[in-house]
């Protein structure tokens, strides 16, 4: 289409405070209407006598709307569009990887719902990617309020193999309330190990410790970790004696806090 | 006089590109010139300011639109609208309300109106 067309349009529709469908609608009509007048004729012509775009535009907009309420229901909806583009960010990155973008960050908040972000390095609202970053973060590596992936760290961290976080799910989890196969945490519950203030699980070490084999020092009725007075090579001794072939850099995650 | 006069222009143009709808499918720019023509110019609009109308008729459900592609002879794609059998019945209406409207002027300003 006419450069000049696409120009001048463009220009009218700028000033136009209307909903999109019925800018979109405008603009097409608009062209196709120039271009039907121009057959055999001059666009700039046709453009002259169309009058300057503002002017245009007030026409459009005094046709579009029959009454003052109509008038102000457009103003305060282009009004609250405005505040949400101003809210609004997203930056993509031009290289790609794997048909993703090698970063992706979208923020905002409106009537296009929650920023979504995917990519490679994925930053947002929500986020999705192989390190992941964002108030609902899903991923590979994950860091966010609410977090699920490989390795997650956040409010709410569940994971495949380490999760950090206030409650933490995951194979390994570190947190308040930290549950898995081997747990760390204020309270650690645990299918295999858990060490923590309580501690819950097959063989677990804590200020209160409820286990097959356990180390508890509660008898005080103390629940801290400090109070578990046990030496790393009673804690090593307990792990091999309820798991005897327990790989050795696992004993020694949970050895490390003792001497 | 200025604003009432383009109230009133206004306020008629519906009634008109119906009518003129009524005759057969139209598109844009022809409806534009031929209400031009037609009215000696006294509906003689900005081009493309009846667009708003067309849509709030086509919302209505009182005309619809269909596009004609180009083709060898016309290089220009077209917007057409007609009239759909709502947008008769409004016609129908619209027309004894202006009629009713006609008259009670005509009453009043009488020869003047002339």
């Amino acid at each position: 289409m006419n450069h000049e067309i696409n120009e001048y349009v463009g220009r009218v529709m700028s000033y136009i405070t209307a909903d999109e469908s019925i800018k979109s609608r405008l603009a097409e009509d608009l062209s196709a209407h120039i271009l039907e007048a121009s057959q055999g004729g001059d666009v700039e012509e046709i453009i002259r006598r169309m009058g300057n775009p503002q002017e245009m535009a007030q026409d459009l907009m005094d046709s579009l709307y029959q009454d003052k309420q109509d008038v102000l229901k457009a103003l305060i909806k282009a009004k609250a569009e405005a505040r949400y583009a101003a809210s609004y960010y997203e930056y993509k990155s031009k290289r790609q990887l794997f048909g993703l973008p090698l970063v992706h960050i979208k923020f905002g908040f409106g009537k296009k719902g929650v920023g979504v972000a995917k990519g490679i390095i994925a930053i947002g609202n929500i986020s999705v990617g192989a390190i992941s970053i964002g108030g609902l973060a899903v991923g590979g590596l994950c860091f966010g309020g609410l977090c699920a992936g490989l390795l997650s760290f956040g409010g709410l961290a569940l994971a495949l193999l380490l999760a950090v976080g206030g409650v933490s799910v995951g194979a390994f989890s570190v947190g308040g309330l930290a549950v898995g196969l081997f747990s760390f945490g204020g309270c650690a519950i645990a299918s295999h190990i858990a060490l923590g203030g309580y501690a819950g699980a097959h063989v677990a070490i804590g200020g209160q410790a409820n286990g097959a084999y356990a180390i508890s020092t509660d008898s005080s009725g103390g629940s801290t970790l400090q109070t578990a007075a046990a030496t790393a090579a009673q804690v090593k001794a307990l792990i091999l004696k309820g798991y005897p072939d327990m790989p050795g850099w696992i004993v020694n995650l949970f050895t490390m806090f003792f001497k | 006089m200025e604003e009432i006069n383009r109230q009133l222009k206004k306020g008629m143009i519906d009634i008109l590109l119906l009518k003129l709808l009524e005759q057969g499918p139209m598109y844009g720019y022809q409806l534009i010139t031929t209400l031009d023509k037609k009215s000696g110019g006294v509906f003689a609009s900005r081009e493309g300011t009846l667009y708003p109308v067309l849509y709030r008729l086509e919302d209505g459900g009182f005309i619809k639109s269909f596009w004609e592609k180009s083709s060898d002879k016309r290089a220009v794609p077209r917007k057409y609208y007609e009239i759909t059998d709502g947008g008769k019945q409004k016609l129908f209406n619209s027309t004894e309300d202006l009629k009713r409207l006609f008259k009670a002027i005509q009453l009043i300003l009488g020869d003047d109106l002339l």
